[in-house]
């Protein structure tokens, strides 16, 4: 039943026990104490009423001295006493009437002693006129007839049987406090001993049930602070390689960041040097068609050309002609000047002179027909390179026929590279777009990273102080287990 | 610019000296000098002396006739009158030539075919040296040299007396 009860609820358990006990015994005492001072102030009132029995007996005495002085020498100055007594005999008897109200005997005595009073203040008042209207003879016939002692002797009987009432008051009172007293004394003994009991037995229950329960608890918290204080120190050990981590991201995160800057600034250029490309794509359109026309010039001109040289080499093959007559014509006058020699020598003498013309039209012959032979080399030249040249140029309209197909098919490629262009500009443009859209988020990851940074060595730090206060909780509890334990024992 | 400014200077020089020819005296033969016609014999250069020939022609025609005689190709008309005509390599023991070149004898009485005409040499006489082998050869008996080329000399008597000799053969005649 107790087993599930919560720490304070066992306290308030034994303490509201233990307030219960007190408030018992509290109010036993209490009780006991209130019926002791009750019956003390019984008796205190029987001793007022006692004192003013006997203040009252003692005030008649003093107006009965006062008018025997009086009476006896005459002499004003001894009314003082009886003058004094007059009005106080007054006061105590009304204040013996408030005193025992409760009690009938006493009033009835009153109302019989009231008259006896008033008779002998009679008396005495009788004498003092007497003494001082007729002297002291009168007034002492007065006092012996003894009307006065008579009437005095009366009061002290009712005082004598009031003053006996109230004694035998005073004993039973006497008797009751004594008897409250004891009560008390042993409430307040065997109460306390009851409660000191009754908070031992409460102390006990609740230490060796607090005990075993905070003994268990400070055992689990000892674990527990063992365990806190591995698992914070295997925290700083990582929050310290999350520090060397961050520092190396925080830096990894900086070149991210200038990188993204570079490649940024050059996407910005290449989308300047796409704008530009698109520009020169333009205006290379234009300047296709016109190449086109010239192409087409060109083609036309090389037409021309190859005419031009198909005619060279006809006139060349006309010179070789011409030549070959030059050439037969040369070697028919060598061979003249030869014979022409041969005949001279046939001649004689007469001949000698001839031959050296003839010589020398053979020389001259030689001569033709060596130029010739070079005019021919030339001749060939030409013509070979006429061929060449033709060659070259139908190659050259061939390539040119070419040309101007693939220039087309390059004009189409140009008009697609503008367009191609055009997207890639678009495209570098958002690249440029994305590159500072990613260099500013690289910012903010560079100053989340920062941050998380400075939170990690926070975390280091507060890792620190765990393992401290782990360390500290480790120590407290074997400190408290070792306090619970020898309690507990 | 260079290959016309030297065809200038070559023209140049060519019209002062034919020009020059004229002013200058009547040349004196002091030395007799020989002269040879540089010719080719299927791929084998000869030379000729000219004072054994009466002409050399060029294009010469000749008309076959059926002949027992292998280096006898036909007959050719000149200067009015009918020739033999022989293949000169076949006649040096050489392959046959198809010239169209052929010099006559001295005599008028035969033509001799060969491959090609090349130059026509005038040289001294020490220049002419017999061969080296000794007259190996009948029809060569000597060498010409112009600057540094050496050329047999084809002997035209010595190839006429072995077309007499073959023509007076018995068998021939038969």
């Amino acid at each position: 039943m107790f087993a599930d009860w919560t720490f304070g609820r066992r306290l308030a358990a034994a303490f509201t026990v233990a307030g219960i006990v007190f408030v018992c015994l509290i109010t036993l005492a209490f009780l006991a104490t209130n019926s002791l001072i009750a019956n003390d102030a019984t008796v205190s009132h029987t001793y007022a009423v006692k004192e003013n029995l006997a203040q009252l007996l003692s005030d008649l005495k003093d107006a009965e001295t006062g008018q025997r002085g009086y009476v006896i020498t005459g002499d004003e100055s001894y009314l003082e006493p009886y003058t004094a007594a007059l009005p106080h005999i007054t006061n105590v008897l009304g204040t013996l009437k408030t005193l025992t109200a409760d009690n009938p005997h006493q009033q009835d005595r009153w109302g019989r002693i009231e008259p006896l009073i008033a008779s002998k203040l009679a008396v005495l008042k009788q004498t003092i006129d007497l003494r001082r209207t007729q002297g002291f003879d009168a007034a002492l016939a007065v006092v012996n007839n003894g009307s006065g002692k008579a009437v005095m002797d009366q009061i002290r009987g009712v005082l004598a049987d009031a003053d006996k009432e109230e004694t035998d008051l005073l004993t039973q009172r006497n008797a009751a406090t004594e008897q409250s007293a004891t009560s008390a004394i042993s409430v307040i003994l065997w109460g306390g001993l009851a409660g000191a009991i009754a908070t031992g037995l409460i102390g006990w229950f609740i230490t060796r049930a607090l005990s075993h329960q905070i003994g268990a608890a400070v055992g689990h918290v000892q674990s527990s602070s063992a365990e806190l204080q591995a698992a914070a120190t295997q925290q700083a050990t990582g929050v310290k390689e999350q520090v060397t981590s961050m520092s190396e991201i925080n830096t990894t995160i900086s070149e991210l960041l200038a990188t993204s800057r570079q490649i940024a600034e050059s996407a910005q250029r290449v989308t300047q040097i796409s704008e530009q490309t698109t520009s020169a794509a333009r205006s290379g359109d234009g300047t296709v068609d016109r190449a086109n026309d010239s192409i087409s010039g060109i083609r036309r001109q090389v037409d021309q050309v190859v005419g031009h040289m198909l005619d060279l080499g006809k006139k060349s093959q006309q010179i070789g002609a011409v030549l070959d007559i030059v050439t037969e014509l040369a070697e028919q006058t060598n061979i003249l000047s030869i014979n022409a020699t041969i005949e001279a020598v046939g001649a004689g003498e007469s001949g000698k002179r001839f031959s050296i013309v003839a010589d020398e039209i053979r020389k001259l012959a030689d001569r033709v027909s060596i130029s010739a032979k070079e005019i021919r080399a030339l001749i060939d030249d030409v013509r070979s390179s006429v061929n060449t040249t033709v060659m070259a140029t139908e190659t050259g309209s061939k390539a040119v026929d070419s040309g101007t197909r693939q220039f087309g098919d390059v004009a189409t490629l140009f008009r697609e590279i503008a367009s191609l262009v055009v997207t890639t500009t678009e495209a570098a443009r958002e690249i440029e777009l994305s590159t500072k859209q990613q260099a500013t988020a690289v910012e903010q990851v560079n100053i989340a990273i920062a941050n998380v940074a400075q939170a990690t060595r926070e975390t280091e730090a507060s890792a620190g102080q765990t393992i401290q206060t782990a360390t500290e909780l480790a120590t407290t509890s074997r400190d408290l287990l070792r306090l619970v334990k020898s309690k507990a024992a | 610019m260079n290959d016309l400014s030297e065809l200038d200077i070559r023209l140049f020089g060519m019209r002062n000296a034919f020009d020059a020819s004229f002013a200058e005296p009547a040349a004196r033969v002091e030395a007799t000098p020989l002269d040879f016609v540089a010719l080719r014999i299927g791929d084998q250069p000869y030379a000729i002396r000219t004072t054994e020939i009466s002409g050399l022609y060029a294009g010469l025609a000749v008309t076959p006739v059926p002949t027992s005689v292998p280096a006898l190709i036909g007959i050719a008309g000149h200067s009015g009158e009918m020739l033999p005509v022989y293949d000169l390599a076949l006649l040096l023991g050489l392959s046959a030539s198809d010239g169209s070149w052929a010099v006559i004898d001295a005599g008028n009485s035969v033509g001799l075919l060969f491959s090609v005409f090349e130059d026509h040499w005038r040289i001294d006489t020490d220049e002419v040296m017999p061969t080296n082998d000794g007259g190996h050869h009948k029809h060569i008996q000597q060498m010409a040299r112009r600057h540094e080329e050496l050329r047999p000399v084809v002997s035209i008597p010595s190839i006429l007396a072995s077309i007499r000799e073959q023509a007076a053969s018995p068998r021939h005649k038969e």
